[in-house]
């Protein structure tokens, strides 16, 4: 039959009785051969362990052990601060005015600078009033002034070489008069793009005005006139010739 | 808890990292120790040692004091040891030759009983044939000095199956390493 006193042995060996404990279970070591034999074998068992070589640990786990605690620590940081910055600034609709107002204001500000310290040239501004098709930045491949110089010709030449058509009735005159305010008006528009930076366009393009508010100014006269007085004005000013050198 | 160790938890708790490197120069050999006895190889004992110092860190705000720090520590890594003894020995049923996807701690066992001759070497066997938690009871209370109701905590089992796990694994190892002796 097991001795009752077993657990208490192990309690004597792991040294967790007091001293009255202590030699009541050696006194009863001595009599019982099974508690003896277990402190016995308790005893060598520790001996054995004792004698255990534990292993090393080596210097380069204990740097890996704080390199990652480090790289955990900075990353752990890093998304703190992220979290942070959400909370704070993109989710409060106040915040998100002000951004947008801020945003607004520097790209105004760019806008602005840029109208100031770098204006678009006479034929941007040009292409703006009347874009061509496909447009290049070049004078050339400006289709739409090239456009209005033949325009302007075909208009003045027609008119020049009017003294032999049909009589012209009144429907027929209002389409002409309304011809030559549109090209007038284009004019015009040209002349301001121009005034600034294109002194030759302006010269040119102020004449063909000229030209244009007598023609509309004299329109009302009769054919043999009107031609002779378009053939003058543009024989002065020798335009078709200025208008080919400037298209050319 | 000692009284550093509550100083360098609240520190770490509180944002310092160097804090926590100070409890893992304390604590990095016995826990290196701890799960080479539970592993038996050097390799898996260092990653798991990082790995356990690692969840340590990452869950540090969840130690309230209830237990001592180092009782906390030793229980994740006794968890992290453990699963990791699952799992090494889940693979071998998956397939293949089970005697070639043996275990590190296998291949020691069996090496133990032919080539180690020494005493040293016969107690490393001995101590490998016992089952984990006698083991563990053994090194947590020879090698790590914790009490009985510690090594409890840690293993996740009452003091009393703690004791016993102890008193079986003592007399298991006297038993194996006296044959030992006879033999030689």
């Amino acid at each position: 039959m097991a001795c009752r006193m077993k657990k208490q042995v192990l309690s004597y060996f792991l040294g967790e009785l007091c001293e009255e404990e202590k030699k009541a279970i050696h006194n009863h070591a001595e009599t019982c051969p099974e508690c003896g034999g277990l402190l016995e074998e308790f005893g060598e068992a520790g001996e054995f362990l004792a004698k255990r070589k534990l292993p090393e640990v080596s210097d380069i786990l204990v740097k890996d052990c704080l390199r990652k605690i480090k790289n955990t620590a900075r990353s752990q940081e890093r998304a703190s601060i992220l979290e942070r910055l959400s909370s704070r600034f993109i989710w409060r609709p106040k915040l998100v005015w002000r951004g947008a107002v801020l945003v607004a204001v520097f790209c105004s500000g760019v806008g602005l600078g840029k109208l100031l310290f770098d204006p678009p040239t006479w034929l941007e501004r040009y292409e703006r009033t009347f874009p061509s098709k496909e447009w290049s930045g070049k004078v050339d491949d400006s289709r739409s002034l090239r456009n209005y110089f033949l325009s302007v010709e075909t208009l003045l030449l027609d008119f020049a070489n009017m003294e032999n058509s049909a009589l012209l009735d009144e429907e027929e005159w209002a389409l002409e008069r309304e011809v030559i305010r549109e090209m007038l008006s284009r004019t015009r528009r040209i002349k301001e793009i121009a005034e600034n930076d294109a002194p030759e366009l302006y010269r040119l393009v102020s004449e063909i005005e000229w030209v244009l508010e007598s023609v509309l100014g004299t329109v009302e006269m009769n054919l043999a006139e009107l031609s002779e007085d378009v053939r003058k004005r543009i024989g002065e000013q020798q335009l078709l010739i200025k208008i080919h050198d400037y298209i050319s | 808890m000692g009284s550093d160790d509550e100083k360098w938890v609240r520190q770490t708790q509180e944002g310092s990292r160097r804090a926590f490197d100070s409890l893992v120069l304390k604590y990095v050999e016995r826990i290196f120790r701890l799960l080479y006895d539970i592993t038996g190889n050097y390799e898996d004992a260092q990653d798991l040692t990082q790995e356990a110092f690692l969840r340590a860190f990452l869950n540090i705000q969840q130690y309230r004091g209830d237990a001592k720090f180092s009782t906390w520590l030793y229980r994740i890594a006794y968890n992290l040891g453990i699963d990791f003894k699952r799992k090494g020995r889940r693979m071998p049923r998956a397939g293949g030759d089970f005697h070639e996807q043996k275990t590190t701690l296998d291949r020691f066992v069996s090496i133990s009983d032919q080539e180690y001759t020494g005493e040293s070497e016969a107690l490393e066997a001995a101590l490998q044939r016992l089952t984990s938690s006698q083991r563990l009871a053994v090194v947590l209370y020879y090698y790590h000095g914790f009490r009985m109701r510690e090594i409890g905590e840690i293993l996740g089992c009452s003091e009393g199956t703690a004791r016993v796990h102890l008193f079986r694994a003592l007399r298991r190892l006297r038993k194996e390493l006296r044959d030992y002796s006879s033999k030689v």
